[in-house]
């Protein structure tokens, strides 16, 4: 009898804890409030832009996900591109959801675009705004368009996942160097942490080599950096050693994509005032110290040859001291490099002094690039070299460090730049042709050898 | 038949106050036992705890670059209040505060300490338990209602207080490292966005300010009172000082190297403007196309710490209570409370309104109420010499392992 009671009381015990964790376990994993996928319609990029009725013009590619699968190429395009006007993203949002007849979601989006126009307008409050909403991640990376956001969405909408296209187009960076790589996590912390100017890559539809200034020369001369000089192309405008940066190189490929993300936009505040070329990004890079690696082609003097070298950023030293009121701000940049490409126009380096040649020709190449980009940023008034950080270091309070305006301090500082360059390698050919030839394998070459060294 | 006669020299007896008697039993069996380990998991979980709610955004927002020495200067404050609390505690080894404070000053001033106690935990476990509503709504479940998560929630916290702290205390055990790992893997994983540059300048508001806001803020540790409600659970009472302080120590690493982090990762501006930092720096987590949100993941860590926060809060709550009111067990109270938690925790208005109830009166008076209260304590046990007969043995030594059956659990 007692042994029944106790195992009636197991029972009910049992069964007590049983619902109890039901009622735990199932509302805490998410039942109440699913979703079925086909009820939902995933942005995967987003693009504003200036608005004509309305301040904000939302482009978004919504994707097809029948379309989108892997091993579904070809059977039509993976997204659907749409375009509405209004005052708040999610306002948009909820107006496409009107018309979709799906439940609009961002929680799927990885690229923000804003348009050149809007960009200048400002942009701060957009981004705030949105973090607000818990669909939209920090780790959304985000460009600057050349023209509007809704023509770079509306370039690819034929492709099977558009997006993905230009994440990895922004991932490349990492190998190109051509434009820095911003999430909107940096972005809106530069911009409300005030240690830099705001930064973004840019992204514009790719253009022939005459349409952006660079080919026209070839990139035969080591130029005066002005070869992307087309006013808003700073994606094109990488002509600055003469060999444009990767411009040509992209142009001279067509079908890879229509898309070209290189080039660096900086922000004063949150509004857009400058566009870095393609090779600008490329140095101001290294000046930060976020470069990963490079590839950069100049034309170098003695011997006379057009180089690739392959440059690896390394951590540069800053230092900042104050003479009076002037801030002296003395900047070492520091790199190494391997040469991958030497196309043989004279002597053949054959000793270190011509490594160290090669390399103090590029750095000098460098500092040129740099001083002048500093120059520039000076006169906007914007830092985007994070000089504000070692300012910042010298105060003792938050305080101090809210009312310091270190843009006035910036604008007058004195910036001097130093290279430290080094050629460690220089790929797995050691001795050229000429070397063991040096009448040339037959009469022409010998007789018609760039042994004067005056390049093409 | 308390503390009205009792007085005497050192080492006296309470008249008519023996450890066992009826009207104070030695050791409740409701207490049941806690082990150094246990002792020093739920603790650290109890201290720490915060970190995940909004507490390093409000901290942050206060001592702008500072907020690690706030920590720093909060923690060695706590530690000196862990000596009084302790100190005390030697005294009576087998009583747990709420009882003490009834013995040294009556039934009326020592009521009014518990009321004050048991108020401030329950008022603490309504903010945390909104806190980790909100923060499931806002980040993972937002059609969910928050009645329903706090429902829920409360029933797993009810649950463990009626259980005892024994259970729960043995569960913060198994779970400290399910929740060590995934915060350790959440900062490392986000080191990439670290900025030394943003903890400059190093002493924030200005050096006196960031100094009165650690003496103030020490309440960030004012939990550390709940030493004094686990005392008399222990089973062995020699280590508790080292497991205290070891205990503290470890809440503020973790706390300080969370506070350091969110600053570092995002500057002031970025810190003190989101609502859950460590959620953020969860969503912030992207290794190319494989390893990204993965914050669901840490989602258990919201859950679990937070229950077991508001479970030792309510606790304490209610053995405050149950000793205020003369009650020789606290479990008939649990429903009672629980359906007071659950009311209190929709007194605010707003999200808002309950991060700055916490911040600017939770976290400046309940340093006060947790710190001040054993003060008083320990002066008037030291002045009128009071102290559980054969206190000095006990306290350096073992309690006694309960011999009827069943006693050694929790008392059902």
């Amino acid at each position: 009898m007692g042994d029944e009671r106790k195992g009636f009381r197991r029972s009910v015990r049992l069964a007590a804890l049983a619902l109890i964790m039901s009622l735990v376990v199932l509302p805490a994993g998410g039942c109440w409030d699913h979703k079925e996928l086909e009820d939902v319609a995933f942005v995967l990029a987003m693009g504003l832009d200036k608005g004509e009725r309305a301040p904000l013009r939302v482009t978004v590619q919504v994707a097809v996900p029948t379309q989108i699968a892997p091993g579904r190429s070809g059977a039509g395009p993976g997204v659907v591109t749409e375009t509405v006007e209004g005052y708040t993203i999610d306002q948009v949002m909820t107006y496409m959801s009107s018309f979709h007849h799906k439940r609009m979601s961002l929680e799927h989006n990885k690229i923000i675009v804003f348009g050149k126009d809007l960009a200048m307008e400002g942009i701060h409050h957009l981004i705030a705004e949105a973090l607000r909403d818990r669909e939209i991640r920090r780790s959304n990376y985000i460009l600057v368009s050349t023209g509007t956001a809704a023509e770079i969405l509306q370039a690819l909408s034929s492709e099977r996942n558009p997006a993905a296209a230009i994440e990895e187009l922004v991932q490349l960076t990492v190998f190109t160097g051509l434009a820095p790589r911003t999430n909107l996590h940096e972005w809106l912390s530069a911009y409300e942490g005030r240690l830099r100017a705001p930064v973004a890559p840019v992204i514009g539809p790719l253009r022939s080599p005459r349409q952006s200034g660079l080919g026209q020369e070839g990139g035969g001369d080591s130029g005066d950096g002005s070869g992307g000089g087309d006013g808003d192309g700073a994606g094109q405008g990488a002509g600055g050693g003469g060999a444009g940066g990767g411009g040509t190189a992209a142009a001279t490929c067509p079908g890879i994509s229509r898309l070209q993300v290189m080039g660096t936009a900086v922000f004063r505040g949150d509004f857009l005032v400058d566009l870095m070329s393609g090779e600008e990004s490329q140095v101001y890079l290294m000046m930060t110290g976020e470069l990963k690696r490079t590839d950069m082609t100049l034309h170098i003097q003695n011997p006379s040859a057009m180089v690739t070298v392959r440059l690896k950023g390394e951590q540069p030293r800053r230092r900042l001291t104050y003479e009076g009121s002037t801030a002296k701000i003395k900047q070492t940049i520091v790199f190494e490099g391997d040469i991958t490409q030497f196309v043989y126009l004279g002597k053949y380096l054959t000793t270190q002094q011509d490594l160290n040649n090669v390399a103090r020709q590029v750095g000098e190449h460098v500092r040129g690039i740099a001083q002048e980009l500093v120059a520039r940023m000076q006169g906007l008034g914007v830092d985007p070299f994070e000089y504000a950080a070692l300012a910042r270091r010298r105060l003792s309070t938050y305080e101090e460090w809210k009312k310091f305006d270190w843009p006035a301090v910036y604008r007058r500082a004195e910036v001097s730049i130093e290279v430290k360059s080094f050629i460690r390698r220089i790929g797995a050919t050691l001795q050229s042709l000429h070397e063991i030839f040096p009448e040339g394998i037959n009469k022409e070459e010998g007789q018609g050898g760039p042994s004067d060294g005056t390049g093409p | 038949m308390m503390a009205d006669g009792a007085g005497g020299r050192d080492g006296e007896a309470f008249p008519g106050v023996r450890p066992g008697s009826e009207e104070f039993p030695a050791m409740s069996p409701e207490w049941g036992h806690v082990g150094p380990a246990e002792f020093v998991a739920i603790l650290t979980i109890l201290l720490a705890g915060k970190i995940f709610l909004t507490f390093p955004a409000t901290l942050t927002d206060r001592a702008k670059t500072s907020g690690w020495i706030v920590t720093t200067v909060g923690a060695m404050l706590a530690a000196v209040g862990v000596l009084i609390i302790i100190s005390l505690m030697n005294r009576f080894p087998d009583y747990s505060l709420a009882r003490v404070s009834v013995l040294l000053t009556g039934p009326i001033i020592g009521s009014v300490f518990n009321i004050l106690l048991s108020l401030f935990f329950l008022v603490l476990a309504a903010a945390v338990l909104r806190e980790a509503a909100e923060t499931l709504v806002i980040g993972i479940l937002p059609l969910t209602p928050l009645s329903v998560l706090i429902a829920v929630m409360l029933i797993v916290v009810a649950y463990g207080t009626y259980l005892g702290i024994e259970a729960v205390s043995r569960t913060a055990f198994l779970l400290a490292p399910w929740l060590l790992v995934p915060l350790a893997a959440i900062i490392l994983s986000d080191i990439r966005y670290f900025d030394l540059a943003r903890l400059t300048p190093i002493w924030g508001t200005r050096p006196a300010h960031i100094l009165w806001l650690g003496v103030v803020r020490s309440s960030i540790y004012a939990e550390v009172v709940a030493v004094a409600f686990l005392y008399p659970a222990l089973r062995r009472k020699k280590p508790i000082l080292g497991g205290t302080i070891l205990s503290l120590g470890l809440a503020w690493f973790i706390i300080t190297a969370v506070i350091v982090s969110v600053v570092a990762i995002g500057d002031v501006g970025g810190a003190s403007r989101t609502a859950f930092p460590i959620y953020f720096m969860a969503r912030l987590i992207h290794f190319g196309r494989f390893i990204q949100r993965v914050e669901a993941i840490f989602v258990f860590l919201w859950f679990f710490s937070a229950a077991l926060n508001v479970t030792v809060t309510f606790y304490i709550a209610n053995v405050a209570l149950s000793e205020t009111l003369h009650l020789p067990n606290y479990r008939p109270l649990v429903p009672a409370m629980s359906i007071i938690l659950y009311t209190a925790a929709f007194l605010a208005p707003s999200f808002i309104a309950v991060i700055n109830f916490e911040a600017d009166v939770l976290r400046v008076f309940g340093g006060l109420i947790c710190m001040g209260i054993p003060l008083i304590l320990l002066i008037v046990a030291v002045v009128t010499r009071k102290r559980q007969p054969g206190a000095m043995d006990r306290s350096d030594g073992d309690n006694p392992r309960p011999s009827g059956k069943g006693a050694a659990m929790d008392g059902r």
